[in-house]
């Protein structure tokens, strides 16, 4: 990784940051929670947005901005936020 | 944020009622108060964990714009509330630790290790009687038990007894005399090992040194090992050799007298039942112990029989039995001679048995009979063939001690 990668990873505390392994996925940098049901999850991360979709999805924790949902997660999206609203997805 | 615990510690399920979960849980997030397993169960129900320290919290982000209902506690402080705010689990819990407290001042078993000319049953009559036993109490003074053991068993020379929890484990050593066979290379005597008179010696090397008839001691010489020789070599310093020493061997037998004397009761008495009788409750509880018939007991003679009904050591020893106590009228009559001979010759027979080696022969047996006031006496006279002598090395000094050395040929 370069100086400015390295810097994406420690330091962009308002991107979001998402780990995805078999039924669970990992999001940091969790600032509010827009939509939440059992086939979708929206959360806002400061500067962007990212959905899961998924079947039977839960939210097994959240705690110091992170949050761990687990079930059927089919997709991950990210959304422009707040400046880039018009810009779509 | 202050040391809130962990959801281990203490936390609630809680089910929250109403419009947008999703604004709740970001003031949630925003508070940083850590949820679990959020679960919507539809547009205005959700359940979720949190911490039992941030319900006020959460309540006041809530406001009255979601009902919150407690549904379940978690952890091991409200289950510690719970066992302990019940007054009878609590009495329960004193009453398990008292008895438990209570049977570990018990001894509930005995094990004893490393009888072999014992039986074990005679190690745990002796240790019954001096006041171990399966169901006594703890405290009994182990050295005092030990010292008993010395004194009423022959031939031990370590005990060791140990606590392991309610077990008693009780290890003896006894001694073991093996006597060490000389080296056939080596000049030995043969020495009695016995006293008695000398009936006859075979020696088959060395020189016979008792003759028949003599009295012999532990230690005496029966067959010498030193041969005295007539050296032919005249005018060679072989000529100065008068002995030479050789390995004795051979069979030596004496006699051996045996004295003992017995004592019989002169007078035998015979119980006849008057018929009053008395039943009563024998109970033993740990220390206490209590028995009503011997409360009310009047007679001046009695037979006593008592019927277990039963017995545990554990948790605690207890034991329960019905006793009954008949009077009885103590007739005194003197034993006729036939019996008081028969008593003797199995007393005899048992000293025979006991006090006697095995291949010995029995060559005179007399028994004398004496009256005293209330015994009758029974001598024994035994005379007993038996073969005994051990080896003994012959020690010569080193060449440089020639006292050893002379004392050795004189």
């Amino acid at each position: 990784m370069n100086v400015k990668e390295e810097l994406l990873f420690d330091f962009s505390i308002n991107m979001p940051r998402v780990l995805i392994g078999g039924k669970t996925g990992i999001f940091d940098n969790v600032k509010r929670i827009v939509f939440i049901a059992e086939n979708s999850i929206v959360i806002d991360h400061g500067d962007r947005f990212s959905a899961v979709s998924g079947d039977r999805l839960r939210v097994t924790m959240i705690e110091e901005g992170r949050m761990i949902v687990t079930g059927e997660i089919r997709s991950v999206e990210f959304y422009s936020g707040k400046k880039g609203e018009e810009n779509g997805k | 944020m202050g040391n809130r615990g962990s959801f281990l510690e203490n936390s609630v399920r809680i089910r929250v009622e109403g419009f947008e979960h999703q604004k709740l849980l970001s003031e949630c997030i925003k508070n940083d108060i850590p949820m679990r397993d959020i679960h919507p169960e539809s547009d205005v129900e959700m359940t979720l964990t949190i911490m039992e320290a941030d319900l006020q919290e959460f309540s006041r982000l809530a406001r009255n714009r979601y009902k919150i209902t407690v549904l379940k506690e978690y952890g091991y402080k409200p289950a510690a509330r719970k066992l302990f705010g019940n007054k009878s689990t609590i009495a329960g819990l004193v009453i398990f630790a008292l008895i438990l407290f209570y049977q570990s001042t018990f001894v509930s078993e005995i094990r004893v290790y490393g009888y072999e000319k014992y039986t074990e049953a005679q190690i745990r009559e002796s240790l019954k009687e001096a006041g171990l036993y399966e169901g006594c109490s703890k405290s009994v003074d182990l050295e005092k038990v030990k010292l008993h053991l010395y004194r009423e068993l022959d031939n031990i020379t370590w005990i060791g007894v140990k606590y392991i929890g309610n077990l008693a484990e009780v290890t003896i050593v006894e001694g073991v005399v093996t006597p060490i066979p000389v080296d056939k290379s080596k000049p030995c005597h043969i020495v009695a090992d016995k006293e008695g008179f000398v009936d006859k010696i075979i020696a088959r090397e060395g020189v016979v040194a008792a003759m028949p008839g003599t009295y012999v001691k532990p230690g005496d010489v029966l067959i010498s090992g030193i041969v005295p020789i007539k050296s032919t070599a005249y005018g060679t310093p072989e000529a100065s050799l008068t002995e030479r020493y050789v390995h004795a061997a051979g069979e030596a037998y004496v006699k051996v007298p045996y004295r003992m004397v017995f004592y019989q009761e002169k007078y035998e008495y015979e119980k006849k039942l008057t018929g009053r009788n008395l039943y009563g409750v024998r109970l033993e509880l740990g220390d206490f112990k209590l028995n009503t018939a011997k409360l009310l007991y009047d007679y001046s003679n009695s037979v006593y029989t008592e019927k277990t009904l039963f017995r545990f050591i554990r948790p605690i020893p207890v034991m329960l039995g019905i006793v009954r106590i008949d009077e009885v009228e103590v007739i005194r009559r003197e034993r006729a001679p036939e019996a008081v001979a028969k008593e003797a010759n199995r007393q005899v027979r048992q000293a025979i048995r006991e006090k006697i080696p095995e291949k010995s022969q029995i060559l005179n047996k007399s028994l004398k009979f004496y009256s005293g006031e209330n015994i009758i006496g029974v001598a024994v006279m035994l005379e007993t063939l038996e073969k005994i002598g051990t080896e003994k090395e012959i020690v010569i000094g080193n060449p440089t001690d020639r006292g050893t050395e002379d004392q050795n040929r004189s």
